[in-house]
């Protein structure tokens, strides 16, 4: 049992801890207790796997050249989820190192397996709708580009799909899938002679 | 595409590892994934595939107390198997349309910045020739 005096000397010291002080030191230490960092929005990434995220973050971008802040948010949306899933693998490994078995059939693994289970479940879901989100943004640019003239791109919403480009403007009016077609009909268009 | 870690985190034995190589480069060699976005969801589909297999391999001496777990890792892999193998057809379609859709040197260009763009999803071309309005 400690002395009083080595209470006191305990207090005293303890007026000197007054934890970190710097940014830096207050962002570092608000990451102590994260364990997989899964329901964190900030990704944990290990010292040792550092450079293999930089040259995947890097070939991501060099590959699908994002533009624009809703392409570059759904990119690092596909990156938060690739790196999520890995760090899913790579704790259900430690799973089967610890315990000798494979986690599907050793039931000291199930509690653990479950709650993976939920992350990965939503990590993929992430995935394939970033994905998905990026093609959509990027036929949208390209759809534009080539079928919108300069005009008509300053005035039609950057997000509206690229079906609406498919129309002809006929004298100044852009006309919809009903005039198009009584247009043809009216021509003769696309009808067998 | 030579330094993407393809099956890090894999779980194997020693008896199942040599199984595991061969099943890797089979995955591989039948998606041939171009770059990264190919490369990851190649990672997923081979991770997939083992998982089901890892499945299989337990199914025949499981403890009836680990068949549900064991059905629904089935049900979760085959889940992210058919996902990722489609997510990979129309990216490669994307890839393939791209090459062989574009004529003009102006589209392809455009394109480029745009590789995962989905023509099917564009108008065709309008090169009708259109009568004079009577």
């Amino acid at each position: 049992m400690a002395t009083a005096a080595q209470v006191l000397a305990n207090q005293a010291n303890a007026q000197h801890a007054t934890g970190p002080r710097t940014g830096q030191g207050k962002a570092n230490s608000s990451r102590n207790a994260t364990t997989h960092g899964f329901t964190t929005g900030v990704l944990k990434i290990d010292a040792e796997d550092r450079p293999y995220f930089d040259a995947v973050e890097k070939a991501l971008i060099e590959q699908i050249q994002p533009k624009g802040a809703l392409e570059m948010d759904a990119l690092y949306e596909f990156r938060d989820a690739a790196w999520r899933l890995r760090q899913v693998r790579k704790i259900t490994r430690q799973l089967f190192d610890e315990h000798g078995e494979d986690p599907f059939t050793n039931p000291e693994s199930e509690a653990a397996l479950r709650q993976l289970a939920r992350y990965r479940a939503a990590a993929e879901m992430s995935l394939h709708r970033a994905l998905n989100t990026l093609r959509d943004l990027q036929t949208i640019r390209l759809g534009r580009t080539i079928h919108l003239a300069k005009s008509e791109n300053e005035t039609i919403g950057p997000l509206a799909s690229p079906n609406v480009f498919a129309f002809p403007v006929v004298e100044g009016i852009r006309m919809n899938r009903v005039a198009r077609e009584n247009f043809d009909e009216y021509h003769g268009i696309g009808k067998p002679s | 595409m030579s330094d993407f870690q393809f099956g890090a985190h894999a779980i194997h034995t020693p008896d199942s590892e040599a199984r595991f190589i061969e099943r890797r480069d089979s995955v591989i060699d039948s998606v041939k994934p171009a770059n990264v976005v190919e490369g990851i969801l190649t990672e997923e589909l081979l991770h997939a595939s083992w998982e089901m297999q890892r499945v299989r391999d337990h199914s025949a001496d499981a403890n009836p107390a680990a068949e549900p777990r064991l059905n629904t890792a089935h049900t979760r892999a085959s889940r992210n198997w058919h996902r990722s193998l489609k997510q990979l057809k129309r990216l490669q379609s994307a890839r393939a349309s791209h090459d062989c859709e574009l004529y003009h040197l102006a589209e392809q260009q455009v394109a480029s910045q745009c590789p995962l763009a989905d023509l099917n999803k564009l108008p065709k071309p309008l090169v009708i020739d259109t009568p004079e309005v009577q």
